[in-house]
């Protein structure tokens, strides 16, 4: 919203008031889909207009049987990936942060890589690679890891460059903290921002993922975005509608949680 | 409460990398409980010496003793040293309590001991009605107070301050400093202290060790570093003096301008000497100038409360910054001469010939 606010005092400027102006209309055109599509979600017969045959939840219920299963998966899922990023990517990110060392630029490149590359590339080198990973739900797994990793990186390698800190944790070590103690009592804490939210964006990105997903999914491993394609192809339009209505309810508390978290702090690589 | 301990750096050298050394063959005996003082310009080692002394640099060459023993290749955390960097680096999400409390509570030490010694701390330091405020809400000068109590908590052997008053504001320095050197004499404790400010140097130091592109140039009292420089850049980035090369005109008399002699404090054999010049040491003498008296050109004029500081040039020798008390005509030339009764310090060693230019340290 601070976009829109009007600069108090200032003298009027052309420039700024067309921004402003160009701002408002992205902001309705993106947002309107939203109460839209709950309109389409409650229509008993949508090819016919506005609530057209009354209003109704039951293309919430039957999208709700629908998907329910695939959207446990998928926060199963998301809970896994968080944890081997969070396993790889902390000390990743403390490399980088923290030493100079041959072939820093290169890591960096590394894990940055993905998100250069489609997802589309990325799963298809994973089948390619280890096709008989697929079956088990592994690659779908290890898909997602390639692509979340460097957005956690991205945020936490900032937090931990920090001199401030630095600072800090020499100080508890000529205080007498071990490795342990500087970390559990210093930098985690100082952290614990960027970290949170660092946390919520992979888990966020893990959900909506659907590029690499698409190609690793198997009839047992099906996350709830491929299964909101599917729904979309085959079932009515109303409950399409509703199934993308409650894949936001998983999504969107998170993503504000991020930005309350102060989102700024994301991507300042 | 605290033991003092000794600190003595025998051939300290640090590079950073390679070849590139920061703190070059560095000598230095600090006495248990003494203040000593490391001033230098930017850049010249003094806040590497600290890291050197705290462990979280280990020295390239030479050896460091604390309390008589080699400790130069210890861990930080086994030293018993206090640091206080000069951003403070408190513990922004705990409080002034726990702040203080937590070297201690590392230490595992038992909760009675820490509840006892933290509160000794907070008295010590002044900081007791602040206890139960975050640190993020306290002033420059409290925060201060809340890093020294920290790192005397632990009882440290030494306490090594970086630049403690540079983040506070001007106008409280002098105070602050007044007080903190109070504390210090309080602790007992051994200290390092680190400053590019040779006024706050002299009023702090037991002893003084003036730096200079990683090397002691001088160690001694302020009196001393005062009286005697040992050589042209301590007698202008200590003394804040202007260095001259003056003609011995007689015993104990030389002559540092067309007109302008005065005695000197010692007698030197060389005919040629280097004598340093404070602004105190000369007088601007009324129009109707004597035949005993040198040529003075103002050509910029501070107003500084008590007096004018007049920067300009002492014809025939060079720049130089005299203070008078009334406003004068930029340009004009006037006399000058030392003020009666004074002797112009002279620098014992020669040998220093690059930095005999007239520039103020």
């Amino acid at each position: 919203m601070t976009l829109l606010r009007r600069t108090r005092g200032g003298p009027a400027d052309p420039i700024m008031a067309i921004g402003r102006a160009f701002t408002l209309v992205a902001v309705v055109v993106c947002l309107a889909p939203l109460p839209l599509l709950m309109v389409v979600a409650t229509t008993v017969n949508w090819p016919l207009g506005f609530w057209a045959g009354g209003v109704t939840l039951n293309w919430l219920r039957d999208g709700w049987e629908t998907v329910r299963p695939y959207a446990f998966f998928s926060v199963r899922l998301a809970l896994s990936v968080l944890a081997i990023d969070l396993a790889i990517g902390l000390p990743a990110a403390w490399l980088l942060a923290r030493h100079q060392f041959v072939g820093r630029q290169a890591l960096t490149t590394l894990i940055n890589l993905p998100l250069a590359i489609p997802g589309i590339a990325i799963a298809l080198a994973l089948i390619l690679a280890y096709p008989t990973a697929r079956a088990s739900g592994l690659l779908l797994l290890i898909g997602q890891v390639v692509y979340t990793l460097p957005f956690l990186v991205a945020t936490l390698v900032p937090a931990l460059a920090q001199q401030a800190l630095i600072e800090r944790e020499a100080a508890a070590r000529t205080l007498g903290a071990s490795a342990i103690q500087r970390l559990w009592y210093v930098t985690l804490p100082a952290i614990r921002s960027a970290l949170l939210a660092a946390l919520i964006l992979v888990f966020t990105l893990s959900m909506g993922e659907f590029n690499v997903s698409f190609f690793l999914f198997t009839p047992l491993n099906k996350t709830l975005p491929v299964e909101l394609y599917s729904a979309y192809i085959t079932n009515r339009v109303e409950v399409a509608a509703a199934i993308t209505a409650i894949f936001l309810l998983f999504v969107v508390p998170a993503a504000i949680a991020i930005e309350r978290l102060g989102g700024s702090k994301i991507g300042q690589a | 409460m605290t033991t003092a301990a000794s600190v003595i750096f025998e051939h300290i050298a640090y590079a950073y990398a390679a070849g590139h050394l920061v703190v070059k063959d560095v000598c230095l005996a600090v006495q248990p409980g003494e203040i000593v003082v490391l001033v230098g310009p930017s850049g010249c080692g003094k806040s590497t010496l600290l890291r050197l002394v705290a462990g979280l640099l280990i020295p390239t060459a030479g050896r460091l003793l604390i309390d008589g023993s080699d400790m130069s290749t210890f861990a930080p955390e086994k030293r018993l040293v206090g640091w206080v960097p000069q951003s403070y680096a408190l513990f922004e999400h705990l409080n002034v309590r726990d702040n203080v409390a937590f070297g201690l509570r590392m230490r595992r030490a038992k909760r009675e001991l820490i509840r006892q010694r933290v509160s000794e701390m907070l008295e010590l330091c002044r900081i007791t009605d602040l206890a139960n405020r975050p640190v993020t809400q306290l002033s420059g000068g409290q925060r201060q107070r809340v890093a020294i109590a920290r790192a005397l908590a632990v009882s440290p052997r030494v306490l090594l301050l970086d630049e403690p008053l540079a983040a506070l504001d001007p106008q409280l320095r002098t105070a602050i400093r007044a007080d903190l050197q109070a504390l210090l004499r309080a602790s007992g404790v051994t200290t390092l202290f680190v400053t590019h400010d040779q006024e706050e140097a002299m009023a702090v130091a037991d002893r003084v060790a003036v730096l200079r592109a990683g090397q002691v140039e001088q160690f001694g009292t302020p009196q001393e570093l005062w009286q005697t420089p040992a050589n042209a850049f301590v007698a202008q980035f200590f003394g804040g003096a202007t260095v001259f090369t003056a003609q011995r005109v007689g015993p104990g008399r030389v002559r540092l301008a067309p007109g302008l002699e005065a005695p000197v404090a010692l007698s030197h054999d060389a005919q040629t000497l280097q004598i340093a010049l404070r602004s105190q040491d000369l007088e601007i003498l009324p129009e109707v100038a004597p035949d005993e008296a040198g040529q003075f050109v103002p050509a910029a004029m501070e107003f500084a409360g008590d007096a004018f500081k007049l920067t300009g040039e002492l014809v025939g020798a060079g720049a130089l910054t005299v203070l008078h008390d009334r406003p004068v005509t930029l340009g004009q030339r006037y006399a000058i001469r030392v003020k009666p009764g004074r002797t112009i310090c002279v620098i014992s060693q020669n040998h220093d010939t690059d930095h005999h230019s007239h520039q103020r340290g």
